[in-house]
Order: structure tokens, then sequence, then C-alpha cells
């Protein structure tokens, strides 16, 4: 029973660390941080966005997710800084689109945006205002 | 030195009850089935990472292990692997062995579905359930009770309350106080960048639900030790209550904590479901095997 009563302290031990910490590195046991920022009734509310190009063809939204682009938008969002110092890392999810899209030209241009939404007393107030990243350019 | 020792003796009993084999065997059955689905839809996400080795952002776990970015052959291994101890699992066929084999390759599994950048909350209970269910021997059916039944549930419940009650504390760092968080806008925010069609009505036509529903989503985390001492109907209740919750979440913003939802059966006493036993399971089997060859 002593291996057994370690092994349960050892884990909230490394919850509590992961959770001190602010750390998703100790994953399983890492900080339960979902939803965690609070969020100002005034702030903003940014959503990040895909918008694909064709040829000359006006852009259109594009979801994520695995079947669509193949990659989820938090998985997007949390790589944000890397893909916009290289946005050769858009590559792969035009490339899944392309893939999930045989019947349709191939994309030319992926846009990676944010959609931003003004809070006023924790409502929505006005019309969004769309940002671009940054973009993939084929070549 | 004595006070250690009473207390020791006290905890023992709270840590590890002598809880039925049989509700771990049927446990083990409904994790077994759930971690089919999970890698087949929630966490299928593995099999498309093959493409994009340069989001490999490894967590600690996996970096300790010298893990590599996946590649197909791996993944379609490791999802080989699971589905067969799966199976095993339901069946209840040598359910230590094809158990420690499902913990390890799960594991791998949740690793790699983890390390391109988002990490999920949802499956610390399930990871805890694969891992201490093969630490339980003895043979399942009958009465017989074991403190390392008790233990292994005991575990899965600690898991699940420490779901909720360890994401109180980001909240507070995060956010400046508790408070802070009950009168922000998350609800709002995330109804915005997720929400259903209920979701937007609501934004539209209730939006002062939202504070108080967010000062009742912190009472339930930051009250959610409690239940691990409820017993009988005052424990219904409170499961009742915590999977209310995630139901509520699920049709405002698609979001279904299954994993943990799942693991909310180890409070239960499942043992009164009275799945067939693997015996019987064996039994139709050779009977099927019989009949066929008979004819």
């Amino acid at each position: 029973m002593t291996w057994r009563m370690l092994a349960t302290l050892l884990c909230l031990g490394v919850l509590v660390v992961g959770g001190l910490t602010r750390s998703n590195d100790l994953f399983p046991f890492g900080v339960l941080d979902q939803f965690s920022r609070g969020v100002d009734p005034d702030g903003e509310v940014v959503n990040t966005c895909l918008q694909g190009i064709r040829a000359q063809g006006e852009p259109f939204d594009i979801r994520f997710g695995q079947r669509s682009v193949g990659a989820e938008r938090a998985d997007v969002e949390n790589q944000l800084e890397a893909i916009r110092a290289d946005p050769e890392l858009l590559a792969p999810l035009a490339a899944a689109y392309d893939r999930s899209h045989p019947d349709q030209d191939p994309l030319t241009e992926l846009v990676l945006c944010q959609r931003i939404t003004q809070l006023r007393n924790g409502s929505a107030h006005g019309e969004d205002e769309l940002v671009e990243v940054t973009r993939w350019v084929a070549r | 030195m004595g006070g250690a020792v009473s207390a020791a003796s006290r905890l023992r009993p709270a840590l590890f009850p002598a809880l039925p084999l049989e509700r771990i065997r049927v446990l083990r059955v409904l994790v077994s089935a759930f971690v089919v689905v999970d890698v087949l839809t929630l966490s299928k996400d593995v099999l498309s990472l093959i493409g994009t080795p340069g989001f490999f952002a490894p967590v600690a776990l996996a970096r300790l292990l010298h893990l590599p970015a996946v590649t197909a052959p791996v993944a379609y291994a490791l999802l080989t692997v699971i589905l067969a101890c799966c199976a095993a699992g339901i069946v209840g066929w040598r359910p230590r062995l094809t158990g420690a084999i499902l913990a390890i390759s799960f594991w791998l599994w949740m690793l790699y579905s983890n390390s391109y950048g988002y990490v999920a909350h949802d499956h610390m209970a399930l990871l805890v359930a694969v891992a201490v269910l093969p630490t339980v021997g003895g043979a399942a059916g009958g009465e017989e009770r074991s403190e390392a039944a008790g233990w292994a549930l005991r575990a899965i419940q600690i898991a699940v309350v420490a779901t909720y009650f360890f994401s109180v504390l980001p909240k507070i760092m995060y956010s400046g106080s508790l408070a802070a968080w009950g009168n922000s806008a998350i609800l709002t925010w995330a109804s915005l960048r997720r929400g259903s069609g209920l979701a937007h009505w609501m934004l539209e036509n209730t939006p002062w639900v939202f504070v108080p529903a967010q000062w009742a989503g912190l009472a339930l985390e930051t009250l959610s030790p409690v239940v691990l001492f409820l017993r009988g109907r005052a424990l219904h209740l409170a499961v009742a209550l915590y999977l209310g919750f995630h139901l509520a979440t699920l049709l405002l913003l698609g979001i279904h904590f299954l994993p943990t939802v799942l693991c909310w059966a180890a409070f239960l006493p499942l043992e009164r479901l009275r799945l067939p036993a693997p015996e019987r399971f064996r039994a139709l089997i050779r009977r099927r095997r019989q009949v066929t060859q008979g004819s």
C-alpha cells in the first residue's frame, strides 16, 4: 500500500507544481487553466480565423478542424508567434485543405486572420473588425 | 509520533476503502469501450498530426521519453495495440496484462495528441483510470472486496475532483481574484468565439444569466472535494449536478469533457449493473463454436 500512497501524493504534487507555475508542460498533470482568464466586460474578443484565396478570386472563410485544414484553432493560436515569424508553417494546412477538397482548384493563398469584437458591459458592441496576422502564398 | 500513526491509520480507510472487485471489472469494460471511441474521435488528431511535424512541441514527459515527432507507422501501430487491448479489456481477457499494455500505449497516444501546441484538460482522470485499473488483482465476480480495488477507484475519484478543484487556482492567478473571474465576461467571450445557436440567442436575449452562471460554476469547482466524502443519495445528486454542468457547457459551447464525464462512473455502485462475466462470455463463444462445428 506504501507505493500507492506515494504515487497518489506524487501526482498531486506535480499537479500543484503545474498549477503554481502555470505550466501546461506537465501534461497530464499540468495547470487546469481552461477558461481561467477573466475577460474584461469592456474589453475585446479575438477570434482567430482563416481565409483562403484561389487564383484571383475573393477571399473566403475556411474552418479549422481535422476535416478541413488538419489542425484545430487552439493548435494554431498556441503557435501564432511561430507562424507570424514563418508563414511557411501554414503550408501543411493549405495542403490538407486541398486534399479534403479534391474537386476544387488548389489554394493560392492562405490568410491567418483575427476577427475582433468589442464588448461593452459584457455584450458585443458594434461591427467586428478583421485583422490579417500573416499570409502564406503558394510558390 | 503516536499522532502521526493514528492519523495514518485513520487515513487508510479513506484512501483505501475495501471496495468490490466487481466494480473494477465493470469500470474496466466502460473505460476500454470509451478509449476505443476516444482514439477514433476525440484524440484522432494524432493521425493528422503526422503531416505537421513542424508543429511538434513535446510536453515534459514526451521529452523525458525522447519521443520523436509522430510518424505514420508509429501512429498506426499504437492505434492497433490500443484497439486490441481495449477489445481484450471489454471481454476480460488477461485484464492485468492487456490493461498494462493499454496504459502504456494510450499514454503515448495522448502524449502525441498534446504535443502539437494545444494541451487538453479533460483527459487527466481517464489517464489515471487506465493507469490504475491494471494494478488491481484477484478474480472478479461474486462479493469479493479489496483495498487495492478501493485505492484504484479512489485514485480515479481524486483525479476527477482535482480536474475541477485545481482549475480554481489558475482562475485566481490569471484574473487577480475569484470575484474578478466571477464578474468577468468569460462566458460572453466563450459564446462569441465558439457558442452554439442557443448561446448566441442568450447573448442577444438573456445576457444577465452569464455572471450568475459563472458564480455557480465557481461554487461547483471550489466545493468539488466535498464529493469525495458524500454517500448514497447525496452522492448521486452531486454526480447528477456535475453531469448537468457538462451538459450545459456542451449545449452552449460544444465543450463535452467526455473523458472526465465517463470517470464519474468511479463514484457509482457499478457492481449492480450485472454485466455478463468473462466466464459467461467464453462459455457463449464455446457454445457458438460447438453449434457451428455441429452443423
